[in-house]
């Protein structure tokens, strides 16, 4: 099995992560490229000092060159510096089903399944407080996501269908899905619509949100993927 | 103040009564029975799934630990939770779930760490209320690891206190009935 990549990062935050790199690999097939992925990434440079690189497995072919450079942004690193970074992030675009699948190279773990819990543990690299801090709010980011994992992207056209009353439901009387700002919520449910091919003909408070969405600085890599 | 969970005797969310019977003296919690399973937050937040209700009562009591003691752990955790309404619970895929479960148990007697968490109180749960599962373990047709974790689990202390208050399993009610 051959693997080629690039490698990329970018050197930016303060924030401290405990221990040494904190190592995460990704595989996942390019068919459905996990958009949320992307935009907690940007998120995640924010605060950590990020290492990205992105793989193609010889059990894929004519992977897209935004995806093979996703995580990037075009500048190469040199790998003598890895140990400078807090979090690297290394992305297989592979043929492999249920899609994504995450490990921590460094852990006795039962490989994480699917975009959802992907998010959630980046999520939680971005606010380790997630679980204590709100019971409420938390529960409720989660029942979204939930519904984004098993009723979008997952889920048949009736499910889709009652997803999106749901969020226009929610939408006519908010701006966002939980609490009065972004969360992971509206950053799962953001991705799944594109990858599913719905966010064209969404009714008019979706389009709303996700025009809104769409404008965040942290939004932008993701979109791009869905345009080109 | 003491939150409240409806549930309907006739499906009842096996996952969220583990729960409640684990958490009994750091999260009170009344049961009670309704047409639809929900715990009512406030006036504007209602959780209606297994998963939602587990989460939110797991949150209320972090010191019990049934979201893990980590971040992984806890991403462990929503992963099984998603697998128990997702993969476990379409009848397409559940051969095929219930062989990658086995294949996780192999070697282990929890599905994360040393102690059950929500991840085992809701697979446990959605295999309870499985026919095509339940048959299986009758007929000794089951997966060997899944099964041994199921039976071992079925002896726990909470386990036995909430399968005392469920149906029968519906093979041997029907045995009863004729």
């Amino acid at each position: 099995q051959q693997v080629s990549g690039t490698t990329a990062g970018a050197a930016c935050g303060q924030a401290q992560l405990e221990g040494p790199v904190r190592d995460i690999v990704i595989n996942t097939n390019p068919s459905s490229p996990p958009l949320s992925l992307f935009i907690l990434y940007e998120q995640l440079k924010q605060q950590f000092r990020c290492f990205g690189s992105v793989h193609v497995h010889s059990s894929v072919e004519n992977v897209a060159e935004g995806l093979c450079k996703c995580l990037g942004n075009g500048i190469r690193a040199d790998l003598r510096n890895r140990t400078d970074f807090q979090l690297a992030i290394t992305l297989i675009w592979k043929d492999v089903k249920p899609s994504p699948q995450m490990m921590m190279s460094a852990a006795y773990q039962t490989p994480i399944h699917g975009e959802s819990n992907v998010a959630r543990y980046l999520g939680r690299i971005l606010q380790p407080s997630y679980d204590s801090q709100d019971p409420v709010t938390a529960t409720e980011i989660d029942t979204w996501v939930d519904m984004a994992s098993t009723q979008v992207l997952m889920g048949n056209n009736k499910e889709r269908a009652a997803s999106l009353r749901s969020l226009n439901s929610r939408l006519g009387k908010h701006d966002w899905l939980v609490g009065s700002g972004l969360t992971l919520a509206d950053i799962v449910m953001w991705s799944a619509l594109h990858q599913t091919g719905q966010a064209a003909g969404v009714p008019a408070n979706v389009k709303r949100w996700l025009q809104a969405c769409n404008d965040q600085p942290a939004f932008q890599p993701a979109l791009k993927l869905t345009q080109s | 103040m003491a939150a409240t969970v409806s549930i309907n005797p006739a499906s009842p969310p096996i996952g969220v009564l583990l729960a409640v019977e684990h958490l009994k003296d750091s999260v009170p919690v009344q049961v009670q029975e309704g047409k639809n399973t929900g715990l009512k937050v406030n006036g504007d937040v209602t959780f209606t799934t297994v998963p939602s209700i587990c989460r939110y009562l797991a949150r209320l009591a972090p010191g019990k630990h049934l979201y893990g003691s980590n971040s992984l752990e806890a991403t462990e955790v929503d992963h099984w939770l998603e697998f128990s309404v997702g993969r476990l619970g379409c009848p397409a895929d559940f051969t095929d779930a219930v062989q990658y479960l086995n294949q996780v148990l192999g070697p282990r007697t929890f599905l994360i760490g040393h102690a059950a968490t929500l991840a085992d109180f809701a697979v446990w749960g959605a295999l309870r209320s499985n026919n095509v599962w339940l048959n299986m373990l009758d007929r000794g047709k089951a997966s060997p690891h899944v099964a041994r974790w199921f039976r071992f689990l079925e002896e726990q202390a909470e386990f036995k206190a909430v399968a005392m208050a469920l149906p029968a399993k519906p093979e041997s009610s029907k045995l009863e009935t004729r």
